[in-house]
């Protein structure tokens, strides 16, 4: 069990999660298990029914997703609820048999099979409308080509439309006999509390490797432009950068990417908005699991060039300059401050504890923050020279707007 | 200091008003580790027509000036930006406009005191040139750019516009293209020293920190500035009518599917208090018929009309209520029938007790679930104040809402006052 005990948030989180590598057969199968588990169960019946029930929890908020972490295709049940200390009568064993009934089905519910396949489908295609985000999903699909890494957990079209409820119900029942079961839970607990969680969900041991090792020799970096009718420019660079999060470098690799695109005092925010205004939004992210670095921007259709110098400026100049005294340090405060933070957040707190607990990571707080501490800016141009550009991803305006 | 305590949540408020009228909040929170501060001027994008400090003529200024003002103040007399300043405290610098108000914000878990002492002195020292206002126009206008490629973005302004044909309502928080070209220097000082002034302003702190070394600090920095306390700005709404602007209007973007939106027109509460009641009503009567607790959501659902994407909201400021309803749909002439079927016809619906009893319960949990984020916390302190409440007011008003007071908003609810706007995908050429 992971579990983040304290008493500083006024709700509280109980987290089941089902583990299992990414595998293309079983996407559209996860993509739409958690939607029709959360429709109904066998005390509530109807989608209503089961919505008054959360409702009467003071607005118990159900969590039913899959997510993918590195190598790893999770699929997620939970529920946020109110502390004893606000409530008229305590919610933890309401909660937990709620929770137990939405898993744990004889079958998965037939009736709305296919309103949530509709509903699927028509979230997947509405993903195109947020071009932000449409444009890194081609991005990665383009680079990640004949790669693992380059599936979409939350599926695609031709994923769900091959779905019948027989092998939905098929794979579901396959699904709790095989995925690895993780609990996790955030707030106060008591030793019954406790047994009664370790009663109703059991857990096996079950370790998966999260990151994923495949490497890929770029030759030549891609360039790939395509049209939409926007009106602006969306530019994305994908690069390698063969560092893994427990890896040696691994924090440079942190500090690094901070200091290039991680924020409003980096190379990237201030050179290409501040300086040339080019932009308005501009970041780099650094995936840990995979070992890759990408940047993402929205930039004026007529100026793209000039950004895209920029940009390879930047970068040249880490990989051949040390960083600064002060941008080092200021890169490490941000992350520091970050850390701390993240504490500050039920939610992400606890995600970022079972992140650890899946890295084998056992280090504290002060831990890593000694670790980024100790990173050199030596260390920094070592991970600047690692990094190899892979792909430039381009969704511009059509030429007629 | 003023000290309250709210035991039923377990929080502490520390408050002052200072000599030059700046209202001051603290609120400790010491098993946090850090520290999220919100400097506020009530002044936002609704306020473009008002009696400048020191004057007695109205001016009436460009759409999107509180925003545009916003993104300038970071710029220092000394050419250097406050907001790599304040960043290199190690804290995390943020700001926004909406429709009423500007906030100066940071978090952060070390030099808290340090990075207060300096977002007071920047956002109380204005520099604003010819050149720096050329340059920012060039940054906005990419931002405006964003904004047109964000469906959700276009469909909410465009129900506001069929609305509202004067509210300022009807146009973008950032202004637009032709209005962001007519702001100048001049324009920004004279909206500055009226609305900048400390009487105008609220200073929030909530998090890991010692209420009385903040107090003083803050106290200590306000008195050597010299502000006095000055009257209450005089600003100026357009009179609004009480009919619409038109009933439909349809775009076309690079959506992959219909995206229909529909918008009430409904009367607001002339007190601010009770205005904010009205929304809290609103939100409770939109839910017990359009949640999925509601038959008319199943019906829906089973229609094939709506998807993950239906939402409803009540719409609430300053001389304005409305309610906005709206999904991507296959079926938009089909989903806009319903939707007026159902809106329009719930002043003949007779309230359930018991689900509306369960709505309050409902709404009660999601109050203390918002105080466990202290950005959400401190946001939603600093905002209710200008309602004549407090956050932990707010309680107290969900409790008292009455089935009477969601029949005077459904009686409200009249197809005369509705509007449609519609987003037809393109086709890619």
């Amino acid at each position: 069990m992971i579990i983040d005990k304290q008493k500083k948030f006024k709700t509280s989180y109980l987290g089941i999660k089902f583990k299992e590598e990414i595998k293309k057969e079983h996407i559209g199968f996860r993509a739409l298990l958690p939607n029709l588990l959360k429709t109904r169960t066998k005390t509530y019946p109807t989608r209503k029914l089961l919505q008054e029930a959360l409702d009467d929890l003071y607005g118990a908020s159900l969590v039913a997703k899959v997510t993918k972490k590195g190598n790893l295709s999770i699929l997620e049940f939970g529920i946020s609820f109110i502390n004893p200390d606000f409530t008229d009568e305590p919610l933890f064993e309401k909660v937990v048999a709620l929770l137990q009934e939405i898993i744990y089905q004889s079958n998965v519910p037939k009736k709305d099979f296919v309103i949530e396949k509709r509903m699927l489908l028509e979230k997947i295609r509405a993903l195109k409308n947020d071009k932000t985000r449409f444009a890194l999903q081609r991005m990665s699909e383009e680079m990640f080509k004949n790669e693992t890494y380059g599936l979409q957990v939350s599926g695609k079209e031709e994923d769900v439309l091959a779905l019948s409820y027989q092998k939905v119900n098929n794979y579901y029942q396959k699904m709790l006999k095989t995925n690895s079961l993780d609990v996790v839970f955030s707030g106060d607990l008591n030793e019954e509390e406790m047994a009664l969680l370790k009663e109703t969900f059991q857990e096996d041991n079950n370790e998966l490797e999260v990151i994923d090792f495949q490497n890929k020799e770029v030759l030549e970096p891609k360039t790939i432009v395509e049209t939409d009718t926007i009106s602006q420019s969306k530019v994305n660079l994908g690069y390698r950068l063969p560092i893994r999060a427990n890896d040696k470098l691994y924090h440079a690799a942190v500090v690094f990417n901070t200091a290039l695109g991680g924020g409003i005092h980096s190379r990237l925010f201030l050179n290409v908005r501040e300086k040339h205004s080019l932009c308005y939004y501009i970041s780099s992210q650094y995936d840990p699991f995979k070992g890759f670095m990408f940047i993402y921007s929205g930039i004026d259709k007529d100026r793209v060039d000039l950004a895209l110098k920029v940009i390879d400026e930047q970068l040249l100049d880490l990989q051949t300059n040390k960083l600064k005294e002060a941008e080092l340090n200021l890169s490490k405060q941000t992350l520091i401050n970050r850390f701390k933070e993240l504490e500050d957040a039920q939610n992400q707190s606890l995600e970022a504890l079972y992140t650890r607990h899946l890295l084998n990571n056992k280090k504290t707080l002060e831990e890593r923050i000694a670790k980024i501490e100790s990173v050199t800016s030596a260390e920094v141009v070592e991970v600047a020279n690692l990094v190899k550009k892979d792909i430039l991803y381009i969704l511009a305006p059509e030429d007629n707007k | 200091m003023k000290h309250q305590y709210y035991q039923q949540f377990n929080e502490h408020v520390y408050s002052k008003e200072l000599a030059n009228g700046l209202l001051v909040y603290l609120i400790p929170k010491t098993d946090y580790n850090k520290t999220f501060v919100t400097f506020t001027t009530n002044y936002g994008s609704f306020d473009q027509s008002f009696i400048p400090i020191g004057k007695t003529r109205k001016v009436n200024q460009p759409a999107g000036i509180a925003h545009f003002l916003e993104h300038k103040l970071f710029a220092m007399p000394d050419k250097s930006d406050a907001f790599e300043k304040l960043s290199s405290f190690g804290v995390s610098p943020n700001a926004f406009t909406s429709f009423d108000k500007t906030s100066y914000l940071f978090s952060g878990t070390k030099n808290i005191k340090e990075a207060l002492n300096y977002l007071l002195d920047f956002v109380q020292t204005p520099y604003f040139t010819a050149g720096s206002v050329k340059k920012e126009q060039g940054i906005i206008a990419e931002e405006l750019l964003m904004y047109q490629d964000y469906p959700n973005q276009r469909l909410m302004y465009g129900i506001f516009r069929n609305l509202y044909k004067n509210h300022p309502l009807n146009t973008e928080i950032i202004g637009t293209m032709e209005s962001i070209h007519k702001i100048t220097a001049h324009k920004l000082y004279q909206a500055y020293h009226t609305f900048y002034h400390p009487s105008n302003m609220v200073l929030t702190v909530i998090g890991n920190f010692d209420h009385k070394e903040i107090i003083s600090l803050i106290e200590e920095n306000q008195a050597k500035k010299g502000f006095e306390k000055v009257a209450p700005i005089k600003r100026f709404l357009p009179k609004e009518p009480k009919a619409i602007v038109k009933p439909s209007e349809e775009i076309s973007m690079s959506v992959n599917m219909p995206y229909l939106g529909v918008g009430f027109k409904l009367t607001p509460a002339e007190n601010i208090t009770k205005l904010y009641q009205q929304e809290l009503a609103l939100s409770i009567l939109l839910k017990m018929y359009l949640s999925p607790t509601s038959d008319n959501y199943q019906n829906l659902l089973k229609k094939g009309l709506i998807n993950q994407s239906f939402m409803f909201s009540p719409m609430q400021s300053v001389g304005a209520l409305a309610l906005l309803v709206a999904s991507m749909t296959e079926k938009p002439a089909l989903l806009e029938q319903e939707i007026k079927r159902i809106l329009v016809n719930l002043k003949r619906k007779t309230i359930d007790e018991a689900a509306f009893a369960r709505e309050k319960k409902v709404m009660q949990g999601g109050f203390i679930r918002a105080l466990n984020s202290l950005e959400n916390f401190n946001i939603s302190f600093m905002s209710t104040l200008p309602y004549g409440i407090t956050l932990f007011d707010i309680p107290q008003l969900i409790e008292s809402l009455t089935i009477a007071d969601l029949s005077a908003l459904a009686s409200d609810i009249k197809a005369k006052n509705m509007t449609t706007f519609l987003i037809n995908p393109e086709k890619a050429k």
